[in-house]
């Protein structure tokens, strides 16, 4: 192979151009998401975060060894429960305008800054799909998700009743960086499991399946066949291994999107933990080709308007 | 969480993540905050002050395969006693008693 071959595969990879539908439909997806994610922390919303809460700003102070933390807007006003308040409803409105994709790109900055703030503020009932959650909306912030399927597209747009491949193209990069972020959480999940026995011995889905604070539905029969279980331990080190591999060649990309599907949703029934399993499946949108994208919304407004 | 409904379940699953995960485990710093908030919540009565938290940790270990295919698991009957706070005056300041 010459050197020239790897440069313009370089080039291509990072500086060509796309469509922006596949990450305007991210964005979408992501935007419910994270007015879900809003919504869900209402009931208790004082209890995590609120000045007479389970977790005081002292405590997290400490927990970080007394060091400053910037990306907290509470900290301007620590304690202040009607201000807690006004963040959140602040919070859910960005929310709502990244789905519609009205000032797109403030919209995703101020989600990202609203969501770091609540982990500053209480780092202890967050989990690793919320860490993900945070980091792709910083990587929101730089695409040009607001140029499709969105209001500030369509003031842009000369026919936005046009099909949904004509969208002006716009700089590569800024997907790459999502579709990378995707697949170093596969690959760090993948290879923080080969290290320890239980995965390579077949055995680790059932210990997971006995956790009974996690559990939701149950499965009846399948985690109490051992070869079953070893089936299923090893199928998930393969299609983990494969969501940051093959899912780059694309005879093998649909089939690996395909296989994750099943296996998110399969843990979505069995395991609780909200929002985490969707917040992977739609993640699998940026992987998707544009053309294909467009067909599937172009065959899905038809269906709709027949309906009506 | 083992006895909540399907959809409390899904509501209150960072209350799983912040004791389960986190507090009862690894975060002794955390503890004397429960013990506060508990004391807070508690208190209920007028001139009834809650005057000692404890926290008590109760798990059981998931057998390995081998030995626990096709049986219930353990019940939790493995206790460590977490801390004993006695509640200051201080710690009550601002709670408002129906």
């Amino acid at each position: 192979m010459r050197l020239s071959v790897i440069l313009t595969a370089w080039n291509e990879f990072w500086y060509s151009e796309t469509s922006p539908l596949s990450v305007a439909v991210y964005r979408i997806l992501l935007g419910l998401l994270m007015m879900a994610f809003v919504l869900l922390l209402i009931p208790d919303f004082f209890v995590y975060f609120g000045s007479q809460g389970i977790c005081s700003n002292q405590a997290v102070a400490d927990w970080v060894n007394g060091r400053s933390v910037f990306l907290n807007v509470l900290s301007f006003a620590p304690d202040n429960d009607k201000f807690l308040a006004a963040f959140h409803c602040f919070f859910f409105l960005a929310a709502l305008s990244l789905t519609l994709g009205y000032k797109t790109r403030f919209a995703a900055a101020a989600c990202f800054v609203c969501l770091t703030t609540l982990y500053h503020r209480d780092p202890f009932i967050f989990n690793s799909g919320d860490t993900y959650l945070r980091v792709s909306t910083f990587w929101l912030i730089f695409s040009a998700s607001g140029e499709a399927l969105s209001l500030d597209g369509r003031a842009k747009r000369a026919n936005p009743q046009a099909n949904f491949d004509n969208y002006r193209l716009v700089s590569i990069w800024p997907l790459r960086l999502l579709q990378l972020q995707l697949c170093t959480v596969y690959c760090h999940t993948f290879f923080c499991k080969i290290v320890g026995g239980p995965w390579i011995e077949g055995t680790a889905v059932f210990t997971s399946s006995r956790l009974e604070d996690l559990q939701r539905l149950p499965i009846p029969f399948i985690f109490e066949n051992r070869l079953i279980i070893a089936f299923l331990s090893w199928s998930t080190l393969f299609l983990e291994c494969s969501l940051w591999t093959l899912i780059w060649i694309k005879e093998f990309r649909y089939w690996v999107i395909a296989m994750a599907v099943i296996f998110h949703l399969t843990i979505d029934w069995t395991m609780n933990i909200p929002l985490f399993e969707y917040l992977m499946i739609i993640s699998y949108v940026l992987f998707i080709d544009n053309h294909d994208l467009a067909r599937m919304l172009t065959s899905l407004r038809k269906k709709l308007k027949h309906r009506v | 969480m083992e006895r909540l409904d399907f959809f409390t379940k899904i509501a209150k699953e960072r209350y799983r993540k912040f004791f389960n995960d986190n507090a009862a485990w690894s975060m002794p710093l955390l503890w004397p905050e429960i013990a506060r908030y508990v004391a807070r919540v508690s208190y209920d009565a007028p001139g009834n002050p809650p005057v000692i938290v404890s926290l008590t940790r109760f798990h059981s270990r998931v057998l390995p395969m081998e030995v626990g295919l096709g049986k219930p698991n353990l019940p939790q009957s493995e206790a460590k006693s977490l801390i004993v706070y006695t509640v200051k005056p201080e710690d009550l300041a601002g709670v408002k008693v129906k």
